[in-house]
């Protein structure tokens, strides 16, 4: 039991550097060129934003979200968008050139702790909830937005979450039927359900990387 | 954070941000790798092959299901993948929490499975994806968990607080809305909606899972209506699943690049009659018009033209593409 603040800092300190603070050395690396799709022209990803793009961005904000460590919420760009649009155009134009000077003072977050159950003793007891900065949150969301009419043609058809226009039922459908088919043809087989632990939390980042430059992502 | 104080930074290197729009596509992208392993590995017939249509792999952001033949060396080569997979993407998977189900094997298999795949071999009926999944039809006892759900859902309202009309609110948009996910999947037996009706019509009329017949002021028929014809908008359970099911047969015509592409989906009768009547075929370059059944001929069908000639094609011909 631990109940000096200083204290809790060194846990959480550590518990979250095991977590998040750690790449992982990798062992094994994959030959995409020879197993995986071919890449497509994504070309259209390295169009900068435009004004319009931004805007219709920020309206879709929501309004009043707990902010990061800025303290500007969705309602403040969107009250004050007249006022902040050449400079807040200029900020992601420039980060859309590779300026990353000081990039990490804005991509920086705060880790808040909810607890998961009434009676939260340890550090894995509680659910980690990071605040961005408000830049941050609207850097992504317009990449997001820019990628995801794309997804259809990177993603094989088996694959329906997060992409626009497929939906959950096409996947229950293809296992149950083929588990009919199977069954009804008498064919001898394995119906395998794979857990993968910690699906989010273990992305390895150059991996990651390599699939996107594989896949024809620029690097600017 | 911590009791309002901000504490050492900590950098970030290496998984996603949950709540980032981003994070679930780069996810996709990377599970998508696997997917490619796995065609690959067929292609080269390195797995053997299953059946001539459809896919091995279903995947829906880190639930993966996947299909292999019951041979042992596929067992091993399954594990290798999922092994240099995890090694290199980091998304290790957990074997001991996966399951394995047996379809048409003998008794040996569950030995293989135990020693090359370390985990314990289970049976349907299972769930995936938050269905119920069989190979056979799906018994009573598999979609009671479903009835135990909605019933689930009173206990926790002050019904004796509410109004008739806050009632029937909860009804239309919570109760009717919990088995939708299910009757879009699957064809669900009469006793099914039943007994979502039963716990519905207890609830509107009197808070409770039961109502006696002489609680119910008005037919559970006319409460069905919609309100424009005198009802209270509570859906009619079985014609929503007939609706819902549309949408299959209408992605079954169209989206020649479903995941579930070859395969046969069970809908409930009225569903067709229903898509047919409410779909006409214009020909284009007839690939993917069916030459017996499909309303390409002035807004018929050869089936109501000349419903002799059509008796005299086996059944197996009608549903084929480019049979005429």
């Amino acid at each position: 039991m631990v109940t000096a603040q200083e204290d809790k800092h060194q846990i959480l300190l550590e518990h979250f550097e095991g977590i998040l603070g750690q790449a992982r050395t990798r062992t094994v690396s994959l030959e995409l060129a020879a197993f995986h799709r071919a890449g497509v022209d994504l070309s259209i990803l390295d169009a900068p934003f435009s004004e319009d793009e931004v805007w219709a961005t920020i309206k879709a904000l929501p309004a009043d979200r707990a902010p990061g460590p800025d303290g500007f919420t969705g309602r403040f760009y969107k009250s004050c968008w007249q006022i902040i649009k050449s400079d807040l155009m200029a900020a992601l134009i420039s980060i859309h050139q590779g300026d990353l000077r000081n990039l990490e003072l804005l991509n920086s977050a705060y880790l808040t702790l909810i607890p998961k159950k009434a009676e939260a003793l340890e550090a894995n007891d509680y659910r980690p909830i990071s605040l961005v900065h408000s830049f941050a949150k609207l850097v992504t969301k317009l990449l997001a937005n820019q990628l995801a009419p794309l997804l259809n043609n990177l993603v094989a058809t088996n694959q329906s979450a997060f992409i626009r226009g497929r939906c959950i039922h096409d996947n229950y459908m293809l296992v149950q039927q083929t588990i009919k088919v199977l069954h009804r043809r008498k064919i001898s087989s394995l119906f395998l359900k794979l857990d993968i632990s910690k699906a989010f939390d273990s992305v390895d980042w150059s991996f990651l990387l390599e699939i996107l430059s594989h896949l024809g992502f620029g690097f600017t | 954070m911590l009791n309002g104080e901000p504490g050492q930074p900590i950098f970030h290197q290496r998984g996603l941000r949950q709540g980032d729009p981003l994070s679930p596509m780069l996810f996709i992208l990377v599970m998508d790798v696997l997917n490619s392993l796995f065609t690959k590995a067929a292609e080269d017939g390195l797995l053997s092959p299953l059946h001539s249509i459809g896919q091995r792999l279903s995947l829906y952001a880190d639930d993966v299901a996947l299909f292999i033949s019951s041979d042992g060396e596929d067992l091993q080569l399954t594990k290798d993948i999922l092994k240099f997979f995890g090694e290199a993407s980091g998304l290790q998977t957990n074997l001991q929490e996966s399951c394995v189900i047996p379809i048409h094997c003998d008794e040996g298999i569950v030995e293989d499975i135990n020693n090359t795949l370390e985990c314990t071999a289970a049976s349907f009926p299972t769930t995936y994806l938050g269905l119920p999944i069989s190979d056979k039809k799906l018994r009573r006892g598999d979609l009671l968990a479903w009835i135990e759900k909605i019933a689930n859902k009173l206990p926790g309202w002050k019904a004796s607080l509410l109004t008739l009309a806050g009632r029937t609110v909860l009804v239309r948009f919570v109760l009717t809305a919990i088995p939708i996910h299910l009757l879009v999947a699957i064809k669900v037996p009469k006793w099914f909606l039943r007994a979502v009706d039963k716990i519905r019509k207890g609830f509107l009329w009197t808070g409770r899972k039961n109502a006696n017949g002489g609680n119910c002021l008005v037919a559970w028929e006319k409460v069905m209506r919609p309100i424009d014809l005198g009802g209270l908008g509570i859906h009619n359970l079985e014609i929503l699943g007939w609706a819902l099911q549309m949408r299959c047969l209408w992605l079954e015509k169209t989206r020649s690049d479903r995941p579930w592409a070859g395969l046969q989906i069970p809908v409930y009768s009225n569903t067709t009659a229903m898509f047919a009547c409410a779909i006409t075929t214009t020909v284009g370059n007839g690939r993917n018009t069916l030459f017996w059944t499909d309303r390409w001929l002035h807004g018929s069908c050869l089936e109501d033209l000349a419903p002799n000639v059509v008796s005299c094609v086996p059944l197996k011909f009608r549903k084929k593409e480019n049979s005429g």
